[in-house]
């Protein structure tokens, strides 16, 4: 009876001893697939630094602006590692935006979603080109783009991918912006409302196209 | 005088900085807090017109160097949110009288009204954009853009007048209005 006592005794410290046990394992597990989905990220974007044709700068985002009408962030890459005025920025998943303002070792990025700034795009699988832009403010920071400009007879469908078409300079060709959600035909133009490629809301490492291969 | 100017000079610097690192209140649609408009305002209602033109003039200026992206795309000329924080500046000057009666509710009253008047330097922002971009976009992000630093400024101006109110205090500043010789 005494040893029946002693085992229950034993169980429920064994009990005890495995309910830590697993906590921690749920612990060790939860951070371990913390570092699988950084691993997978940054092998994305070494990925793309290797394949992409463009000469690519790492930089990491370090702030960014929330009580202004102007949506940009800040990275942490300056005049020191070559970044300048109008160079684009991009990451594996499409484009960012482009520098504004460079100081010796951070420079403001104005996002694609920035009212403000203007790219050229063509659609993909149409000869169609267009103007896209951002939204003045949302409470959303990954809002919806508008490409403007397009021809009224345009055959652009949802899920068709816009890419920048380089014309301007600033943005070179062939750049993922975003996929058409819907297309609306307006009195003077076509607009499509595009979905941006790249999670504003998340971006964290970021390059610089500092020129092509 | 001088002692309490400088304080509130060092704090709207600091309140400057410390504001980029409060996220927006998802809550009110992305509105963000401001900070430096109830130092700015509070200095306003108790220092005399030179420092607080001069306060006016680095609170703006700090405001467009902080937050407004040097680019042509911005359509914004840096400096202006100076002329943008002069009226309300100017307007609660004009009550600075009434403030440093020291009565209570006087002071909550002007505290209130001081936050009224919190939103109409972005609604100024707004103003200066839409003009310079030759569009007059309205949504519900752009209402709470403007209005919701106002209401959160509701609660935050009284508590910022109360610290000041004790900070002048304690750097001996208590202020007269000048009468005329």
């Amino acid at each position: 009876m005494s040893g029946g006592l002693k085992k229950l005794d034993e169980l429920e410290r064994e009990n005890r001893e495995l309910r830590t046990e697993i906590a921690e394992l749920r612990t060790s597990n939860a951070l371990m697939k913390n570092l699988e989905s950084e691993v997978n990220r940054l092998n994305r974007a070494l990925g793309f630094r290797e394949h992409s044709p463009f000469n690519l700068l790492p930089a990491h985002v370090i702030a960014r602006e929330s009580i202004s009408w102007w949506n940009s962030c800040t990275i942490d890459r300056g005049i020191a590692n070559g970044v300048r005025v109008d160079m684009a920025v991009v990451t594996e998943a499409g484009l960012v935006g482009k520098i504004v303002t460079v100081a010796k070792d951070s420079a403001v990025v104005l996002l694609v979603s920035d009212e403000g700034l203007k790219v050229s795009v063509s659609i993909e699988g149409t000869q169609e080109q267009g103007i896209i832009s951002g939204t003045r403010a949302s409470s959303n920071y990954t809002p919806d783009l508008r490409v403007g400009f397009i021809s009224k007879t345009a055959e652009v469908k949802a899920g068709m991918q816009v890419f920048t078409s380089g014309t301007g300079g600033v943005f070179p060709s062939g750049v993922l912006v975003g996929t058409v959600k819907a297309f609306t035909i307006k009195e003077l133009e076509g607009v499509a409302t595009v979905e941006p490629a790249v999670d504003l809301t998340r971006i964290e490492d970021v390059f610089v196209i500092t020129g092509t291969r | 005088m001088i002692r309490f100017a400088f304080v509130l000079v060092l704090l709207i610097f600091l309140v400057s900085i410390l504001q980029l690192y409060i996220p927006p209140m998802i809550w009110l649609k992305g509105a963000a807090i401001l900070l430096p408009p109830a130092f700015l305002f509070y200095g306003c209602l108790t220092l005399p017109f030179p420092q607080t033109l001069a306060l006016i003039f680095l609170t703006g200026l700090l405001n467009d160097l902080l937050t407004v992206p040097f680019a042509p795309e911005s359509n914004f000329v840096i400096g202006s949110s100076i002329l943008l924080y002069l009226i309300p500046g100017l307007v609660l000057h004009g009550l600075r009288s009434v403030f440093l009666q020291g009565r209570w509710f006087t002071g909550l009253l002007l505290a209130e009204l001081a936050a009224l008047l919190t939103p109409l330097p972005s609604l100024g922002q707004y103003a200066i954009i839409s003009f310079e971009r030759r569009s007059v976009f309205y949504n519900d992000a752009i209402l709470w853009r403007i209005l919701g630093p106002g209401v959160i400024a509701i609660v935050l101006t009284p508590c910022v007048f109360l610290i000041l109110s004790y900070l002048a205090g304690l750097v001996r500043y208590r202020p007269k209005v000048e009468r005329p010789a």
